[in-house]
């Protein structure tokens, strides 16, 4: 059961739960804030229609090779994320290349598709796509070295890079690093309102002032690859969370197929849950200016996270 | 460190043929002297040397971040990319300090790293220069079109100097991090270090976007792209850098032996893998195949669907809300670029180190003319001060002369 060709199923398998499942919360998000707004909404699944109508455009418009090629480096950056981050603890399904990367690969790995998009955004020659990458990369740097702080105490605090070692040590233990290292959650989830990009942190889309931003002169193929890479990768960096300080998911106990499934559906609650505390945000608070949005997270969350270091170096008896 | 006050403005004056040397390899010579320095007796007294080396990475990484800050401001190309050496140069500063075996590495890395990117990307410079007569990113935008191999190679070296895999400069930087987590306690060093190298994605697009991308000028029509003999050069320097992303072996080799004979011990690598002391691996030729086979797929998928309906247009066509801009009007985003980084950065922006130092020179000033007039030039003056001095020694010969 470890063949090559095992292992290449398994890595559809994991490509396509996560674009469904991508897709699906994107969904759910738009139906609950419909819901808050006091309107209906569309329908959970429309984020599928939309993404069919969008490849299935016969005119599609391209400003230059960039921006050509910008919805592939977005594919790049999800699968490669997808791949190297475990997705089950220890199910066969899911093995992937869970353990040839480490979590300081995984942090630059993840800025690759917005560089890309940055890129194709850049070519299109519309200045508010400009305005819109540069505010993306200015806010990059605030909530960056915040995930950074929360990463750095984890580290610290486990003697380890690996994602699939804290996942391990969450198991064996079944305590969540949440408990172990509260204030790393923290600033990582303050840091998450930002990776996000809800409301107030929305100031790179910020369709009043910047018509959609980056994306403005994307259509058709490429907006839609575009939407299926971001689906994906806001699936990931879900997942992400989840392993890191939420005890991440998977059934040892039960074997087989049953097992997974058990397994799936915990991952599915946590991520879920979790996903609705930066969409709650954004629907009860009005946009930042940029310059307030990268402030924000240099101020108290960078507290949380200097805590979230000290806190590491308490438990392993620095003081 | 000091040395962030007179290279940019070196660099950027400098011929460009030069400048490639001077910040390739020039700038590597204060590098050498300190590594000298070190090697001869911080490594062998760890204990010793703790202050000196904690110090040291601390100006380092200072240098790094204030750099970085700055370098994301100029307007002129070469003037940014002097400011960025400078940011390397400190994180080369930093992984020098730490002594540690993974820390010395990847200054070595980043040295030799340095040099390639950075060469690289001068000799853009140059060649933008030599085609337009101007590196002020105010006044060219969109060369994509007209230098189509220079911006790949711009693309290539920007990507190596961000530390994006699967290209060489990512090595260098997980070398640096994983040298301060988990070999040295510098946990907050690493913040540091890691705020530069953040922030240097905004100078890096601001470099690309600047020179390449955004709308074409009028006056940049004719533009060719730059002669092979300047793109020969260009291409080796920017094939190196792709190729140490997958097998950064090529370098570890050679530094690991230049380590070995200045005292290290048991020096390993691999030829396209990264562990660190707590066995964490990862598999940088497994990573770039990854990258490679879905960037080919979907590149694939992009291009063949729909081909024949795909539009190719130019970047004025955008959408501007039923406003018909002139030919002549350029809406290319290039002034204040950064202006919101700015304001939230004010802090940084009002230190200057010019000014610390033109501040240093005016108090020394002072204190050499108030010590001038103890050696006022004059003999019988000096006179006055051996028979004083006599004089006190008798007074005082009790407490000195047992």
């Amino acid at each position: 059961m470890d063949g090559i060709l095992f292992r290449i199923l398994g890595a559809f398998i994991t490509a396509i739960l996560a674009f469904v499942v991508g897709m699906l919360f994107g969904g759910l998000q738009r139906k609950v804030t419909a819901r808050v707004q006091n309107r209906v909404g569309p329908p959970v699944y429309q984020n599928f229609l939309d993404l069919l109508k969008l490849q299935s455009k016969t005119s599609n418009v391209a400003h230059g090779v960039m921006g050509h090629l910008a919805p592939a480096w977005i594919i790049i950056a999800a699968m490669t994320v997808l791949m190297f981050i475990p997705i089950l603890h220890g199910d066969l399904w899911f093995k992937n290349l869970t353990m040839n990367g480490d979590l300081i690969f995984l942090l630059y790995m993840m800025v690759f598709g917005s560089l890309g998009m940055a890129l194709g955004a850049g070519q299109s020659g519309n200045p508010n796509s400009a305005i819109g990458v540069t505010r993306g990369l200015s806010q990059m740097v605030g909530f960056e070295i915040l995930f950074m702080l929360a990463l750095d105490a984890l580290m610290l605090q486990f003697k380890t890079t690996s994602i699939a070692d804290l996942m391990t040590y969450q198991a064996e233990t079944s305590r969540w690093i949440i408990l172990d290292n509260p204030f790393a959650f923290i600033a990582a989830l303050l840091a998450s309102l930002g990776m996000f990009r809800y409301s107030p942190f929305d100031i790179v889309g910020a369709p009043a002032e910047l018509a959609s931003g980056p994306v403005s002169e994307f259509g058709g193929k490429y907006l839609g690859t575009m939407m299926t890479g971001g689906a994906v990768f806001a699936f990931i960096k879900l997942v992400l969370y989840v392993d890191l300080f939420l005890g991440g998911a998977g059934h040892t106990e039960v074997e087989g197929i049953l097992g997974t499934v058990i397994g799936l559906l915990e991952l599915l609650l946590k991520t879920f849950l979790l996903y609705m505390i930066p969409v709650f945000v954004g629907l009860v608070s009005p946009r930042f200016r940029t310059e307030q949005a990268i402030r924000f997270f240099w101020k108290w969350p960078t507290l949380f996270g200097l805590a979230a270091i000290g806190w590491a170096l308490y438990k392993n008896g620095a003081f | 460190m000091p040395l962030h006050v007179w290279a940019p403005a070196a660099y950027s004056k400098s011929p460009m043929s030069f400048t490639t040397i001077f910040s390739g390899a020039m700038s590597k010579m204060g590098i050498f002297g300190i590594g000298l320095v070190f090697s001869t007796y911080y490594f062998s007294h760890t204990q010793d040397a703790f202050w000196v080396r904690t110090i040291l990475a601390w100006l380092g990484g200072i240098t790094a971040v204030m750099a970085t800050v700055y370098a994301l401001i100029q307007t002129d190309a070469k003037k940014l990319l002097s400011y960025s050496s400078v940011a390397q140069l400190g994180y080369i500063i930093v992984g020098l300090s730490t002594g540690t075996k993974l820390g010395v590495m990847a200054a070595l890395y980043l040295a030799v790293l340095h040099a390639i990117f950075k060469g690289a990307l001068f000799m853009v410079a140059g060649a933008v220069e030599k085609q337009t007569g101007t590196t002020d990113m105010t006044k060219i935008s969109g060369l994509i079109r007209k230098m189509p191999f220079t911006f790949l190679v711009a693309l290539i070296s920007i990507i190596a100097l961000a530390g994006v895999p699967p290209i060489g400069g990512f090595v260098g930087k997980w070398l640096l991090y994983e040298a301060l987590i988990t070999e040295s306690n510098n946990y907050l060093l690493v913040i540091v270090v890691f705020f530069s190298s953040t922030a240097a994605f905004l100078y890096s697009y601001r470099f690309l976007y600047g020179l390449f991308l955004g709308q074409e000028e009028e006056d940049t029509k004719d533009v060719k792209e730059a002669p092979v003999t300047m793109l020969i050069p260009m291409l080796i320097l920017a094939a190196l850098a792709l190729i140490t992303g997958s097998y950064p072996g090529l370098v570890f080799k050679p530094a690991a032996a230049a380590m070995e004979s200045i005292g290290f011990t048991d020096v390993s690598w691999q030829m396209s893998s990264l562990t660190n002391i707590w066995g964490n691996t990862t598999s940088l030729q497994l990573i770039s195949m990854f990258i490679f086979a879905v960037f080919i797929i979907a590149g694939l998928y992009l291009t063949l669907k729909g081909r024949k309906t795909t539009r190719q247009v130019g970047t004025k066509e955008i959408s501007t809300s039923g406003e018909l801009p002139k030919p002549w009007e350029n809406f290319s985003y290039q002034q204040d670029y950064f202006k919101p980084f700015e304001r939230a950065a004010a802090p940084l922006y009002s230190i200057k180190m010019n000014k610390i130092w033109k501040n240093l020179g005016a108090n020394l000033e002072v204190f050499f003319g108030f010590l001038r007039k103890i050696y006022s030039g004059n003999g019988q003056t000096y006179a006055f001060f051996v028979i004083v001095f006599l004089v006190l020694l008798l007074l005082f010969k009790n407490f000195i002369f047992y």
